[in-house]
């Protein structure tokens, strides 16, 4: 598999370059490129269609939840994960509403930046299980409001499957082994349904299922 | 039968009838012929007899009546018989015809004597019931002239002790009684005061000068009203009057006006018998002529108290109301001013004269006319004015000042004689208001900026090198460097320590700045503070948004924000409520917030100055922010029934 390619956006150079530095020594993953605010961001993912952008929210002229929206927007297949200084509910929430793929706190360390990086590569999850059934109940009930119900058409059955697997918190090694696939299949599948609906997460896909009405909320918990 | 033959009358009618008997038969009995004829009488033995034997008749008719003038009369015929009927055979038609003769005759003459005396009678009679009515009137005319005596006497003072000493007098000049005492009720206590008083003893007045309602005979009669009559005083006890065994009959009345009793009026008499019920009737009558005096009197007393102090009243609120620092207009109910204070004068720069010239509506600027005119509308209903109205008036070289108005109804006795419009000069206080309120809203604005400021410092500067200092901690710890066991030790507490201070940081930056306001707009931080509420103290919180949500201006932002926070912030510290509900409105042109708490409630005085004597100066903060942003703060609360702020603030 292709190196990992990440952006970083932060307006604070001490910051950046740390992370920069802690992402440089792993081997699977190269920092493309890297960004001083929210503007630059948008531009640079225009330009470098990076694999992950490691956004900051606090940033001046636009701030991490609005290029976030806007790159999802122009480039859907970047995943996104965000970089907070804060973990409540209305960041999170807003921040997945704007299509991210996660959130990291700033002070992470090494190897969780790094794990989650991979991660989001893989179309694992990066939310904690217990903050995205959170994030998931409140999908399906707006969905559920809506009465929104389009059938899938585009995915498979398999990768509805896997999908539905997904949504139900199990990482790709117990997909594979419930489906008697390999890991390296059931991550195809996953990029596969990623490129079918427009996004490039695991997140971003099972919200984007809830959106549209293919499972409810009993599927997944 | 008897008393008829005891009256000598009789004798002497019979003795006379004998005499003529005597001379009718003198002539047929030769002794007493010879005597009846050698009597030197010039009449006939006939007439003798019959002038004898008519006075008989004649008597008896006027000492007994018809019927003994008529007893008489058939007695004497009956004597005459004998001579008719045996003596003169060769006569008898004559004698007959004689006694016939003198039946008629006697029985005439007895008639006519007693009708005589019948009408006699009958004329004595009357002269006598006229002489009984003669007396009657006199006695009624003496008492009519007694009472219109004591009331001319007693209506001559308004002296209550006066009127009692001169009503006694008079009383006891009337009746002839000796002795006689008035009690008159004490106004206060109800009690009976011994007022006026002659011929008592020292002994009595000392025991008696007070007497409750109720006690002994004066306040017996005061309390139930009745006239009460003792024939023979001296043994009664309750009557207390020690060494008057010459005491005969008492009479105690009340002392009635139309609506009270105000005492009672007491006489004794003397031991020789007297009609007492005659005395009754006069002294209930003086009674009551008293008791109206009394009654009169009072009233009068009050009216001069109440003129008094009307006219103590009248003088203070003259000079109240020119010495007054406040402008006082008093106006008819069309706004035509009556009168002016000198303050008047100083404030429009109008005359006396040329104010007393105009209406007061004249004086006020046309935009506020409305609601002058409402006031006085409103005060002619007697509704109560509550806040102070900010107006604009026009003083005569045409410059405008602000003044505060209030009308009010000016009464007396629940007559309305118009309305008092006190005005106050503003002018200077409402210029330092605008001033105070220019310097709090650069205060507010400098605060916010500071404190934005201290946020971004913090987050941007101290907090991003914390996270430098963490990661660098991290990567010290990596297994690359194979650092000893004990050192990795040391680094993972320094690595947590570094945490909880990069969580410190984070905490006071956002109680400054809650970056989520900024990042996320309104409605997330509002959730955001709820959730805290719910999550920190436990009290249940939600938020309801209506209509089309979106962002603000970011100051109406910030100061719905800092409102919505000082609101939940004295939720917490006071209401001890369990449920907090925040409805958010985003409707056309304005945005409203309206947060309601189930907890204890407070009283919310109207005023602003009471709101500051209440120490309720969060309000006021409150109030002054949302006014900033050009929107209004109405907070409604009563003890026991939660609190429900309304905040406005137009787009």
């Amino acid at each position: 598999m292709d190196k990992t390619r990440v952006i970083i956006a932060d307006d604070h150079v001490l910051v950046r370059q740390g992370t920069r530095s802690l992402l440089e020594t792993e081997p699977d993953i190269e920092v493309v490129g890297e960004a001083s605010d929210g503007e630059e961001a948008v531009q640079l993912v225009s330009q470098v269609h990076p694999d992950v952008a490691l956004i900051d929210i606090a940033m001046p002229n636009v701030n991490g939840i609005e290029a976030t929206r806007r790159i999802k927007a122009d480039y859907p297949a970047t995943a996104v994960l965000i970089l907070t200084a804060y973990d409540n509910d209305q960041y999170i929430l807003a921040l997945l509403d704007a299509g991210a793929a996660g959130y990291l706190l700033k002070n992470v360390g090494k190897n969780d930046l790094v794990n989650a990086i991979r991660a989001v590569r893989a179309g694992e999850a990066v939310l904690h299980p217990a903050i995205a059934r959170k994030v998931f109940a409140r999908y399906a009930n707006t969905a559920e409001q809506a009465g929104e119900t389009v059938l899938p058409q585009e995915l498979s059955e398999r990768e509805m499957e896997i999908l539905r697997l997904a949504a139900a918190s199990m990482s790709n090694p117990d997909i594979a082994e419930q489906l008697h696939l390999s890991r390296r299949t059931v991550q195809a599948h996953l990029g596969n349904i990623f490129r079918k609906m427009d996004v490039g997460s695991r997140t971003e896909a099972i919200l984007e299922a809830l959106k549209r009405g293919w499972f409810t909320l009993d599927d997944i918990v | 039968m008897k008393q008829i033959l005891k009256n000598p009358h009789l004798w002497i009618i019979l003795a006379i009838m004998t005499g003529g008997a005597v001379f009718y038969y003198a002539d047929q009995i030769p002794m007493i012929r010879d005597v009846v004829d050698r009597a030197p009488i010039g009449l006939t033995r006939y007439s003798t007899h019959r002038i004898l034997s008519i006075i008989p008749v004649a008597y008896a008719a006027l000492v007994f009546g018809f019927r003994g003038g008529t007893t008489a009369a058939i007695v004497i015929s009956l004597a005459l018989l004998p001579r008719a009927l045996v003596i003169t055979a060769s006569e008898q038609g004559e004698a007959i015809a004689e006694i016939i003769a003198f039946l008629f005759i006697g029985l005439l003459v007895s008639w006519l004597i007693d009708r005589q005396l019948k009408t006699v009678y009958r004329l004595e009679v009357t002269q006598e019931e006229l002489r009984g009515s003669l007396q009657t009137i006199k006695q009624q005319q003496q008492q009519l002239f007694s009472l219109y005596t004591i009331s001319t006497i007693i209506y001559r003072t308004l002296d209550i002790g006066e009127i009692a000493k001169n009503a006694l007098k008079e009383v006891l000049n009337v009746t002839g009684a000796e002795v006689g005492w008035i009690y008159v009720e004490d106004n206060e206590t109800g009690d009976l005061v011994l007022s006026a008083h002659q011929g008592l003893s020292p002994e009595f007045v000392n025991a008696a000068s007070r007497v409750k309602r109720g006690q002994n005979l004066d306040g017996q009669v005061a309390q139930f009203g009745k006239p009460k009559v003792v024939d023979k005083a001296s043994h009664d006890f309750n009557l207390r009057l020690p060494g008057r065994e010459d005491t005969g009959a008492i009479i105690i009345v009340p002392l009635r006006s139309r609506i009270a009793i105000r005492g009672t009026l007491g006489i004794a008499m003397g031991n020789q018998h007297d009609d007492t019920s005659s005395k009754l009737d006069l002294l209930t009558a003086s009674g009551e002529a008293i008791g109206i005096a009394i009654g009169h009197a009072l009233l009068a007393l009050e009216q001069k108290v109440i003129t008094q102090q009307l006219q103590l009243s009248e003088e203070l609120y003259r000079g109240l109301f020119e010495n007054a620092s406040e402008a006082i207009f008093i106006c008819s109910s069309i706004g035509r001013i009556i009168s002016v204070n000198r303050a008047c004068e100083q404030l429009t720069g109008y005359s006396n004269q040329e104010l007393l010239n105009t209406t007061i509506y004249n004086l006020f600027c046309a935009e506020g006319l409305n609601e002058v005119k409402q006031l006085f509308s409103g005060a002619q209903k007697e509704e109560t004015q509550r806040e102070d109205t900010e107006l604009c008036l026009i003083k005569k070289d045409r410059t405008e000042a602000y003044v505060e108005l209030k009308v009010s109804p000016l009464q007396r006795a629940d007559e309305s004689m118009g309305l008092q419009a006190i005005v106050r000069d503003i002018t200077e206080e409402r210029r330092l208001r605008q001033n105070m309120q220019y310097y709090i809203t650069q205060i507010t604005r400098v605060q916010e900026d500071e404190r934005l400021r201290i946020s971004r410092e913090l987050h941007d500067d101290t907090a991003q090198v914390l996270i430098s200092l963490s990661r660098d901690l991290d990567a010290l710890m990596s297994d690359e460097l194979k650092l000893p066991k004990a050192a990795i030790k040391r680094l993972q507490k320094l690595y947590e320590t570094t945490d909880s201070v990069l969580e410190g940081i984070r905490r006071f930056s956002q109680d400054l700045r809650p970056s989520i306001l900024d990042d996320l707009g309104l409605v997330p931080a509002l959730e955001w503070l709820a959730s805290d509420l719910e999550k920190e103290y436990g009290i249940k919180s939600e938020v309801s948004i209506t209509g089309n949500q979106r962002r603000l201006q970011p100051e109406s932002e910030l100061a719905i924000f800092r409102i919505a926070q000082e609101i939940l912030s004295n939720v917490k510290k006071h209401s001890q409520a369990s449920t907090v509900e925040m409805t958010m409105d985003f409707g056309e042109d304005a945005l409203t917030l309206i947060i309601t708490d189930n907890g204890q409630g407070f009283y919310v005085p109207q005023r602003t100055s009471d709101l500051v004597l209440y120490g309720k100066l969060g309000i006021i903060g409150m109030r002054e922010r949302a006014r900033l942003v050009g929107g209004t703060l109405i907070v409604q609360s009563d003890m026991g029934s939660g609190t429900t702020v309304t905040l406005r603030v137009p787009e």
